[in-house]
């Protein structure tokens, strides 16, 4: 990479902090600091560019500087048309540093800045709103002080740690350490006492779910409120520290998340995101308001970017190995040796944890959306008249990188028909007795192994008959039959249908709720659509969390394994082959429901069999449908790998994997298996 | 697996790996206290998870009659998803 890249890469991160900082101004007005703040990324963008050759960047930075060292030194106010000039140059500049050719549009929005010095123009306000519910990490001091014989109990210590790992972010602190504890683990005989600090989302139940076996007087949590919490008499009838170990400790803390402490004293300064905050404790602690002090840092914490391909390099080899740990498995199978089913055992906690980090590296929170979706909001509501409060929540939700790419484009369009089909122009809104402000949620939660987005507003929800009307207009209904609301939102996602009255520019240019759906399938999620009318709409996205591995229950056909997807497995039961195919109907009753059943050995045209069969009823979406295999082998975790292009025609497969002894199995799209 | 009682249980820990043990602790021919013994005794299932089901009026007795050999006790009756849990828990 030559200096010139070099360069353009660091000046559009500096465009991107650029633009979230001004984005800031939306919500509030602006202090003195951050107002700096724009105006030193705008000099450091300005100096660069110079020296870089970069005049029309140069040129626009420097006008740009120029208004906003007159709004910090009190000469001015920023007001919206000045922001609207000033995101308006964001992009500009992008343009610029891209190359293209954006001078006509530099040099106009040169001379509106001009024309605001000499004081021609000015705008009227109107404003959309962000807010943030943080994470609300929490932190507890664990103190374990199991039985020596407590592997005797069939408790494996070592699991109980690594749950405490899989909790949150955590530092172990062996005492009483005569045998290393490595050496305890593997003699099946603690002698130590571990203390635990951890900071997790979790609350304390959820911490002491991890010690459901433990007996009370082994294990103990206490909530970390400051210090005080290693000076209380529980904690004391364990440990009994020194200041110097007490400092220890809090810094430990601070370094895993330093909200913790901090959170407790200073709530106020930590709420501005970018600034980090550092606790540094005093030698005394007699008073805790004082005892603590913050230094701000202004700095980015110790972030590394790499290059995606060297992550994508490393999930790879990740990934290989998870399937060399599941071969190594299989292979080691037949022995009995218990030290070698030990040894392996740690092999597949460590690749697992290893597979997890690596998987972690890519995980980018949805933060990274809000800016774009901000500005959509502002944009769109504007251009349409409406006013929009934005809300969000959960932007701490992390995704797979990959995914978040895939999910923009769907979730602007599903914002962009929020606003324009769902919420109402304000003289509407008043006459309905709603607030003339309308309201977009954007939630986003975690929950099992999927990433929940919701996008919610207080509009006019779903117009039914409106679909219906035009459903039936578009061939893709009949006019005699009543329908669903289920089975009409179906339709309203359905290729070629789009009920904006009047083609806009804002929606209803030909792309509709379709392509949403494709996208969203695309990288196996879901959408769903909860809506009331006059009340608004809810739009719910599940999402896998990574794309690459797939739980899944292997089962066998004849002499063929394949894959079925675990998430979609609802109920498993065996059953004789006579008394399936007694009934013509191949239908099953399971839960006082009737579903049909495929035969896999019928679907593939194999010979059919007579002693058990299995019956797997697989949900998904909320369709039901029951597949007859032999037998269920067991339980895999696998790389999915799509298919070949030749073969996208070949729907009752979704994919391929490699099994653990080597061989190739597909994974089953047990939907499309109805003839 | 399965087995009917104590004495087909017994038979069952050959030395193949075993996951877990759930048992009762009334059980013909031979009570849960004495299979627990047994299987404890073999080296292949010195660190295997237990769960002991028990009623209310016994517990305390039986506990202390097996502490140190025992993950879990499940008092009888107990909640189905309870039950679950517990076994997930074990299966870690």
């Amino acid at each position: 990479m030559d200096f010139i890249q070099e360069y353009i890469e660091e000046a559009k991160q500096v465009l991107k902090s650029l633009e979230g900082s001004l984005l800031q101004f939306e919500n509030r007005t602006a202090d003195a600091e951050e107002i700096n703040t724009v105006y030193r990324y705008l000099h450091t963008l300005k100096g660069s560019a110079g020296m870089f050759g970069f005049q029309d960047v140069e040129r626009l930075s420097h006008e740009l500087e120029s208004v906003y060292s007159d709004i910090r030194d009190g000469l001015r106010q920023q007001d919206e048309f000045i922001l609207d000039l000033a995101l308006h140059a964001v992009d500009v500049l992008g343009d610029l540093l891209d190359g293209k050719d954006a001078v006509k549009e530099a040099d106009k929005i040169i001379k509106d800045i001009q024309g605001i010095k000499i004081g021609t123009t000015g705008s009227p306000t109107g404003h959309s709103v962000s807010k943030e519910v943080s994470g609300g990490e929490k932190g507890f001091v664990i103190i374990l002080s199991p039985e020596k014989e407590i592997f005797k109990r069939g408790i494996n210590f070592q699991a109980i740690m690594d749950e405490i790992h899989e909790l949150g972010s955590c530092e172990f602190i062996i005492h009483n350490e005569v045998v290393p504890f490595e050496k305890q683990i593997s003699n099946k005989q603690i002698d130590s006492l571990v203390e635990v600090l951890l900071v997790c989302k979790g609350g304390l139940d959820a911490v002491k779910d991890v010690f459901l076996f433990m007996k009370p007087s082994e294990y103990m949590v206490l909530p970390i409120g400051g210090p005080e919490v290693f000076k209380s008499n529980e904690y004391q009838s364990f440990i009994t520290l020194t200041e110097k170990e007490v400092q220890d400790r809090l810094n430990i803390i601070n370094a895993l998340d330093p909200t913790v402490l901090a959170s407790e004293s200073i709530s106020n300064s930590i709420q501005e995101a970018p600034l980090k905050a550092e606790i540094v404790g005093n030698e005394e602690g007699e008073d805790d308001e004082q005892s603590t002090k913050i230094i701000r840092k202004s700095k980015k914490n110790g972030h590394v970017s790499v290059a995606t391909q060297k992550l994508d390099q490393l999930i790879n080899i990740v990934s290989e190995l998870v399937i060399f740990r599941s071969e190594m498995h299989h292979l080691m199978e037949g022995t009995k040796n218990p030290e070698v089913d030990e040894a392996l055992e740690k092999l597949e906690r460590l690749t697992l944890r290893l597979r997890d980090s690596a998987f972690n590296i890519r995980l980018v929170p949805l933060n990274i959306l809000n800016v774009k979706l901000q500005r959509l909001i502002r944009s769109v509501s504007k251009e349409l008249g409406k006013e929009v409060e934005f809300i969000t929540e959960g932007l701490d939700t992390e995704l797979d990188r990959s995914m978040i790419n895939a999910l923009e484009a769907p979730l602007m369009h599903l914002i962009r028909n929020a606003i324009d089909h769902g919420i109402e122009k304000p003289e509407e809104r008043s006459r309905r007795n709603k607030p003339e402000k309308g309201l977009l949620k954007f939630y986003s939660y975690n929950s099992g192994d999927h990433v929940f987005i919701q996008i919610q507003d207080d509009g006019n929800g779903i117009d039914f008959e409106k679909i219906r009307a035009k459903a039936i207009e578009k061939g893709l209904l009949s006019k005699n039959q009543t329908y669903t609301e289920k089975e009409l939102l179906n339709v309203m996602m359905s290729p070629g249908f789009s009920t904006a009255d009047q083609v806009t520019t804002v929606s209803g240019r030909g792309v509709g709720m379709d392509v949403v759906k494709k996208e969203i399938t695309a990288i196996r999620g879901d959408i769903e659509v909860s809506t009331e009318k006059g009340l608004g709409s809810i739009f719910t996205l599940r999402l896998p969390l990574t794309l690459t591995i797939l739980d899944t229950l292997v089962v066998k056909v004849s002499d063929n394994k394949y894959l079925l997807p675990i998430s979609e497995v609802q109920f498993c039961y065996e059953e004789e082959h006579t008394k399936l195919f007694s009934k013509k109907s191949r239908q099953i009753n399971y839960e006082g429901q009737l579903l049909p059943f495929v035969s896999m050995r019928e679907y593939f045209g194999m010979e059919e069999s007579t002693g058990k069969e299995t019956v797997i009823v697989v949900n998904k979406n909320d369709t039901k449908i029951a597949v007859v295999v032999d037998s269920i082998l067991g339980k895999l975790q696998t790389v999915y790998k799509p298919l070949n292009e030749l073969l996208h025609n070949v729907d009752c497969f979704s994919g391929a994997s490699i099994l653990g002894d080597g061989s190739m199995a597909l994974i089953l799209n047990a939907l499309k298996l109805k003839a | 697996m399965e087995a009917a009682d104590g004495k087909e249980a017994v038979e069952l820990f050959d030395g193949q790996p075993i996951d877990l043990l759930i048992t009762d602790f009334n059980m013909p021919s031979m009570n849960g206290a004495e299979l627990i013994q047994k299987v404890r005794a073999m080296k292949s299932y010195a660190y295997m998870p237990i769960l002991l089901l028990t009623t209310e009026v016994r517990q305390e007795k039986i506990q202390q009659a097996l502490d140190g050999n025992i993950t879990a006790f499940i008092k009888k009756p107990f909640e189905t998803q309870d039950f679950v849990k517990i076994v997930k828990k074990a299966l870690k």
